[in-house]
């Protein structure tokens, strides 16, 4: 009986391998979406709502060409295999373009691609090395890395007058490239610094925040993603380094926030892309939709509003390009003029990047509101 | 019911398949996966040496196909020599990490032996992530160049995957008569009986270090092969969960074997993709399925065929 069984499990591994995969319809416009729906850290079920939303809206208002849009939607885990995999799999769906991945490591790692697919890929990896790449089918919808450190670090020397600052930063591409152009802003206008990293997966980081303590520090600057935030908030406070801090764009996203305790993290800075706390008439009806959408319950954060726009750009580009072929997706893409999105006015630099704007936030009883939007 | 003959052909099979599939599916999705699943086949076959015949359990496989990978790129990148040089650097890389991990074995068994190879995978992607200025860091390595064979540049998917099948054939077969030759029953003999091996004048500690040798040298050249099909590394790759779906390959497509390992590999590359209809589910699901086939089939999916046939061979009891 077991040996029945075990060979019965066998053939049905075998077969599920050699399954043939779902065949794509062709009265759609397919919009691909790579988003990190397993592994860890999760933030793709945000991406997913938050483009799929737009989606709904732009088949509400007729389509695009007199066509339905269809989201295809795959996970890239947290390995660039997989990531390189969901890829291939959107390209051989003759999707026309695509939105995502958020991390910078997924985003290089198949950059290559959609090159040679010819496919144009909006990402939100904010890491500078994007901006460097030689890819006329790579654009960015999200801040760089390079802007939101500058801001963070200028903001620390010439709004709270920081003259030793602390960075502590996660040893990943993101930390350590926010890490490596904050310490050079400072260096540059004379400021002293040390920088500590630590692994985003790490349960102690005692040892880096006494250095700091030691280096007698009067500021500290994060950089790591949200994961981090609950261990390294908690023990700066019960070390006592209680100094003016602040921090990537991680604090203000609401699964962050609800891990933190209120003395951790009160009266700490960041700069983000997106705020719910933003008045701007924009912002407040994407967040009233997206709650009727999804239910109040639902927390509305950065992923969602920038995942929103970039599906909407992209449906704005085919519109305009008046076609689904993908170089002139590219090319209407390029000739984008002041498209607004949530996250902020979408222009394309000659890079590709499309955002040059950060808001600068300050987190008071856990709730982080606005303080002004600084310029490129 | 297969016999050594009946696998034989199997492997026929195989081969004439791999080699028509591009004929038949154009699909870069369908290419690229069985390009990963040939390069993750090659651990497989080293693996299988030291894991699933020597059975000693390693886990710090990552670390060696990191070093492999890293090295075939920084030396490709940075002094821009030509990727086959590179490879000759990465075998020699592979020998002497073969032996180095070899001779804490002799001292350690079991849970120890693990935690041994589990650091020291730990300790490559360490240094690999924090000396930036060598190895690129987080940020990792770019712009890796392909393989050039006779003139030609393995620069599209279905170059490299004939390449690739080539280079698995290659070490399929090399696999293959270790695992027949008298090193092979060494290495089993190892695994059930240690004692007897040392009675029988056979030095265990020879052909220990010897698997391990063998085991590192695949994952070496296997991490050499990947550096170039992927054209960008980052140290987030080498994780410990890589090293444990080495061994899972293993264990799931059959110890001891060489299309157990061919299995495990095609499973464990192939089988989430294709659970992907699941939706938010395919990885739970996928490790359910491994869940149940190592408490069903310990000895792996191919070895439920291949021991009904040794089941039958056994003599009737007068």
């Amino acid at each position: 009986m077991k040996r029945t069984f075990s060979i019965l499990l066998a053939m049905m591994l075998l077969l599920t391998v050699l399954a043939p995969s779902v065949v794509a319809s062709e009265e759609t416009i397919k919009i691909g979406l790579l988003a990190t729906l397993t592994g860890y850290p999760l933030n793709g079920e945000h991406m997913a709502k938050g483009a799929q939303m737009a989606v709904d809206e732009i088949n509400e208002a007729g389509g695009i060409l007199g066509k339905k849009v269809e989201l295809d939607i795959q996970d890239v885990g947290n390995t660039t295999d997989v990531g390189i995999n969901s890829c291939n799999l959107l390209i051989s769906n003759k999707v026309v373009s695509i939105v995502g991945p958020h991390y910078s490591s997924t985003c290089l790692a198949i950059e290559n691609l959609i090159n040679a697919a010819k496919i144009p890929m909006l990402v939100g990896g904010t890491s500078p090395k994007i901006a460097k790449i030689d890819n006329d089918y790579l654009f960015r919808i999200r801040a760089s890395d390079t802007m939101q450190a500058v801001a963070a670090a200028k903001y620390l020397v010439e709004g709270l007058d920081a003259k030793n600052v602390a960075i502590l930063y996660g040893s990943d591409d993101f930390g350590t490239g926010g890490m490596e152009i904050a310490s050079e802003h400072f260096s540059s206008v004379g400021v002293d610094w040390v920088a500590h990293p630590f692994n985003n997966e790490d349960t102690d980081v005692t040892t880096q925040i006494l250095k700091c303590i030691t280096s007698g520090c009067d500021s500290v600057m994060i950089w790591a993603t949200e994961a981090a935030y609950p261990i390294v908030a908690r023990q700066l406070y019960e070390l006592g380094l209680i100094v003016p801090t602040i921090t990537n764009p991680s604090l203000a996203v609401d699964s962050c926030l609800a891990q933190l305790e209120q003395e951790w993290v009160e009266d700490w800075y960041c700069v983000t892309d997106f705020l719910t706390s933003n008045s701007e008439e924009k912002v407040q009806n994407f967040i009233k939709a997206y709650e009727a959408k999804y239910g109040t319950e639902e927390s509305v954060d950065l992923h969602c509003a920038a995942y929103y726009s970039g599906v909407k750009l992209v449906a704005d580009a085919i519109e305009r390009a008046g076609s689904t072929d993908t170089d002139a997706i590219r090319n209407a893409l390029m000739e984008t003029k002041d498209f607004e999105g949530i996250i902020g006015t979408m222009n394309p630099n000659e890079n590709g990047e499309f955002i040059h704007e950060i808001i600068l936030a300050q987190c008071n009883d856990l709730k982080v509101s606005y303080i002004k939007t600084i310029g490129e | 019911m297969f016999s050594r003959k009946h696998t034989r052909k199997i492997y026929a099979v195989l081969i004439i398949a791999a080699l028509a599939f591009p004929l038949i599916s154009n699909n870069t999705y369908y290419i690229t996966m069985l390009c990963l699943a040939f390069i993750y086949m090659i651990v497989a076959f080293g693996l299988n040496f030291i894991t699933g015949m020597t059975g000693q359990v390693n886990l710090g496989t990552a670390g060696i196909f990191c070093i492999g990978a890293y090295t075939s790129a920084l030396l490709t990148t940075k002094t821009f020599i030509s990727p086959w040089l590179a490879l000759l650097v990465v075998i020699l890389f592979g020998f002497v990490i073969g032996i180095a991990l070899g001779y804490p074995s002799l001292r350690l068994k079991g849970v120890y032996l693990s935690l041994t190879t589990i650091a020291f995978g730990e300790i490559v992607r360490q240094l690999v992530n924090n000396m930036t200025d060598f190895t690129g860091g987080a940020h990792g390595v770019r712009a890796i160049p392909p393989y050039c064979l006779f003139g030609f540049e393995l620069n599209t998917k279905l170059r490299l995957y004939y390449f690739l099948l080539a280079v698995t054939i290659m070490f399929g077969l090399i696999a293959y008569r270790i695992i027949y030759s008298k090193w092979g029953r060494v290495f089993t003999a190892i695994r059930d009986n240690i004692d007897a091996v040392d009675t029988c004048g056979i030095s265990s500690s020879k052909v220990k270090i010897i698997a391990f040798t063998l085991a590192a040298v695949f994952a070496a050249i296997a991490g050499g092969l990947y550096a170039h099909y992927s054209g960008y590394i980052n140290p987030s790759t080498f994780t410990l969960n890589l090293s444990v779906s080495f061994v899972v390959m293993v264990m799931v497509g059959g110890s001891g074997t060489v299309l157990g390992s061919v299995l495990g590999a095609v499973l464990v590359s192939i089988l989430p993709e294709m659970l992907r209809f699941l939706g938010n589910y395919y990885q739970i699901v996928f490790y359910i399925l491994v869940f149940i086939c190592t408490i069903l089939i310990p000895n792996g999916i191919v070895n439920v065929f291949l021991e009904r046939q040794k089941t039958k061979a056994l003599p009737e009891k007068n």
